[in-house]
This record gives structure tokens, sequence and C-alpha cells, in this order.
């Protein structure tokens, strides 16, 4: 049996889940810390291929300087300059992407949080209707 | 201003009742003005100065997401610059890697400003895009704004500096290579970062924090702010700026900002939806179509809120155990039926 109210609650929960099954709900998948974790690794391989091409431009840019003094170069300074620059881009972008990810995580389990309460009202619409039908 | 509010009116019904084909038509306009843009300036790669090709393009980013533009248009501008060089394309693809991931992975919403910027600044109206960002945004939109100075200044270094230099010049792969970013990051770009970056920030705090101040005060006070940086910067860092340029086009920028804020960002165009969804008895083929209720009004909640509130939390962990608020205790119910067993 169709019920007007019924029908509303089911036209809101499709709604929800066309417009957020790509990102809240797949979001909201993961406990907080995996999400967060898996953001952190995604962003280890991302910021070091972006540190590896700046740090591959800037040789290019001062390529006839690193050819022309390379047998003056220091190689531990370098690698200790190279290090510490990694180390900071590193640093910051990884507390950039634990913030974003911890805010992205708690928005979208509020928004499937009301998704599931609806739900579970739906349950309980058609619960009883079902108890109505066995008395009728 | 009646007259204005009933055409904003009468948009939002249009929309409401055909947004499935404005929509792709919008985009469609916009790809193809963004794709005529980069062939009639670069135009080195004859395969893709076709008028087809770019139709067929343009057709594509109609239907996908908009971000969909972002890449065919980034796409477009890498391969003109392998047209006219590797070196040239090896760098363009680099630098809009660099861009995407040390920035737009963070705010992909903002990724048409890497087209955006090149369109407004070839049109002599640069300072629509920090505006246009200011209104949208809050103050962190002045990165997507310096985002959008990067890309237009590598798009007018390659057609102004690096064409003329291959055809006229035999230099080098390396020195290409160097003297991309040594012509890219000069004082010119310097004088546009800063006041990019300014006016997105003037803006959205005069938006988001001044209650006293219309968002039309905000687009005036952005766009003297944009004026008085750009004459007063390249005075002090010795640029060459044409003032009647600067000056004009930052008038028809505050002019499309306002229309823009008029027309679109205040208001909202909510969309008719096509849902389908089914359970044991039916299936559900609903169609949408959004009600024209004026500023102030509360559409009225069809069920009950309060049971909601009354429901304990649903807790479905990922493993699937779980329980339903306090009726039903899966462990339990496990449990017991073990001990029968």
């Amino acid at each position: 049996m169709l019920t007007k109210r019924r029908l509303h609650l089911m036209i809101k929960l499709a709604e929800f889940r066309q417009d957020h099954e790509d990102d809240s709900m797949r979001i909201v998948r993961y406990y907080r810390s995996d999400y967060i974790a898996l953001s952190l690794i995604k962003n280890l391989f991302i910021t070091t291929i972006a540190w590896l091409v700046l740090i591959g431009l800037f040789a290019l840019y001062h390529m006839d300087f690193l050819l022309n003094n390379l047998n003056q170069l220091k190689i531990g300074p370098l690698a200790a300059v190279l290090v510490i620059t990694y180390l900071m881009m590193l640093g910051v972008y990884s507390v950039i992407t634990y913030m974003t990810a911890r805010i992205r995580y708690i928005r979208s389990f509020a928004d499937v949080r009301e998704y599931d309460q609806k739900l579970r009202l739906l349950a309980r619409l058609y619960d009883e209707e079902a108890e109505e039908e066995d008395l009728a | 201003m009646n007259t204005l509010i009933t055409v904003r009116d009468k948009m939002r019904a249009l929309y409401a009742d055909y947004s499935m084909y404005i929509v792709p038509v919008f985009k469609f306009a916009l790809a193809m003005v963004l794709f005529l843009i980069i062939n009639n300036r670069m135009g080195y790669m004859q395969a893709l100065s076709n008028l087809f090709v770019l139709i067929i393009l343009a057709a594509v980013s109609a239907i996908l997401p908009l971000n969909a533009m972002v890449l065919i248009g980034s796409m477009l501008i890498v391969l003109h610059c392998f047209g006219l060089g590797l070196e040239v394309g090896a760098f363009a693809m680099i630098l809009y890697l660099v861009l995407v991931m040390l920035y737009f992975r963070f705010a992909s919403r903002d990724a048409l400003v890497l087209l955006m910027g090149p369109l407004a600044c070839t049109l002599n109206i640069p300072a629509a895009v920090p505006l246009c960002l200011g209104l949208m945004r809050g103050p962190e939109s002045a990165l997507s704004a310096i985002c959008s100075v990067v890309s237009w200044r590598f798009f007018q270094l390659t057609y102004a500096e690096i064409a003329p230099m291959k055809q006229t010049s035999d230099a080098g792969v390396l020195e290409i290579l160097q003297e991309i970013p040594r012509s890219m990051f000069n004082s010119s770009l310097v004088l546009y970062l800063i006041a990019f970056a300014a006016t997105a920030i003037v803006v959205s705090l005069i938006c988001r924090y001044l209650t006293t101040f219309t968002r039309l005060t905000a687009i005036i006070i952005g766009s003297v702010v944009f004026i008085v940086i750009m004459l007063a910067g390249g005075r002090a860092l010795q640029t060459e700026i044409n003032t009647v340029v600067v000056i004009g086009g930052t008038v028809v920028s505050a002019l499309i900002a306002l229309i823009l804020n008029t027309f679109f960002y205040t208001v909202d165009y909510a969309k008719s939806k096509y849902i389908q969804f089914e359970d044991d008895d039916y299936f559900y083929y609903v169609k949408a179509i959004p009600k024209l209720k004026t500023e102030g009004t509360r559409q009225e909640e069809f069920f009950d809120d309060d049971a909601i509130d009354e429901e304990p939390p649903l807790t479905i962990r990922p493993d699937g155990t779980g329980r339903i608020g306090n009726e039903v205790d899966f462990e339990t119910k496990l449990e017991d039926s073990l001990k029968d067993l």
C-alpha cells in the first residue's frame, strides 16, 4: 500500500543516495582513523613526486652552475639541504591533509547519520503498515 | 530594481523547468569560447586547430562534470606546447601537474580558474577573476587566484616570447628550459600575484565579516584595490602598465562581477531532479520540480522530526556488526542462539 508519507521519505532517501553516493557514503565506509591514514599515505606519494619534480626543475634552471662547479660540490651539506627541504614540505602538506581529511570525514558522518535515522524511520513505517494489513 | 527581480525570477523558473538542457548548453558555450581562445593564441598543433575537433571537445565537456572541461582545456594547452617544442610541452605538463599536486587536490572546486585566468587576461579583464573568487569563496581563494595568474602568465609567455624565440633563433633545449622560468617569474608576475591575492582577500573579508557593507560595496572596494595595486606597484617595480587598459578592464570586470552576483551568486537556483528507486512491490520514477519560494519562508517538513530525535542512533560498523537503537542487539541474539545449539 502506497502512503504519501512513506513515498516522500523514500524520495528524500533516494535523492540523498544519488547525490552523495560518491562522496559522503564512500567516506564513512572507513573508520575515521583509517580514512585519515589513507589520505596521509596518498599525500606521502604525491608530495614526494611533487618535490622530485620541483628539485628537477631547479636543477635544470641552474644546470650551468652545477656543471661548472661539479667538482667543488660538497655532497654532505647538499644532501642535508635536500632532506630538510623534503621533510619541511612533507610536514606542511601532511598537516594540511590531516586537517582537510578530518573535516571531510566529520561532515560526511553527520550527513550519513541523518540518512540512517530516516532509513530507520522508513523501516518502522513498513512495519506499521504490515501490522495494519495483518489486523485488517 | 523590480524589473531586475522579475527577470531573475523568470530565470529561476526557466532553470527549474529546463535545467537538464540549459546547463549543458552553457557548458558547451563556455568550453567553445575557452578552446577557441586557446587555439587562436596558440594553434601550434595543426590537428587540434580544426573547428570540428573543438566542437567535439566542447560537446564532451558539456556532458561531463566541470573539471573535465578544465582537464580538456589544460591538455589542449599542453598539446599545443608540444607542437611548439618537446621541452615546452614537457614544461607545460609539469607546471599543470605541480599545480594540481600542490593545491588543486585540496580545492578541486576552484580548478576552473586555471582556464578562466588566461581567458580573463586575454580579454583584458583580469580583475574579474579575483572579484568573482572573493564573492564566491573565502579568503583562501587568494591561493586559487595566484594559481590562475601562474597559468595565465605561462599561457601568455608561450605565444608572446617562446614561439618567436623558437622561430627566429636556434636556441637549444636547455636554453629554452632555462628561459621559460626566467621570463615567467619576473616583476610583472609578482605585481599580478599581489593584486589578485589582495583583491580576492579584500572582497571575501568584506562579504563575510562586515555585515554593514553590501556585496556591491565589496565589488567597488575590490576594484579600487586592484587598480591602486596595479598602478602603484607598476611604478614601484618599474613594470610597463597601460593605465587606460587597467582602469577600463577593471570597470568592465566590476560590471561582470555585479551581473554574476545579482543573477547567479545570491540566487538559489534549484533544478529539477530525476530519481529512480524500487522496493519489493514497485519501481518508482520521480521527477522533482522545485517550488520557487520567496526569501524568509521555510518549506514545511513532511515527516515528524521529533520521531527521529527520540530514536537512539544507528551504529553499523564497517565490519557489519552493530546495533539498531536499543531494540535489537545482534551480538546478544547470536550468543543466545549459540547457547540453544
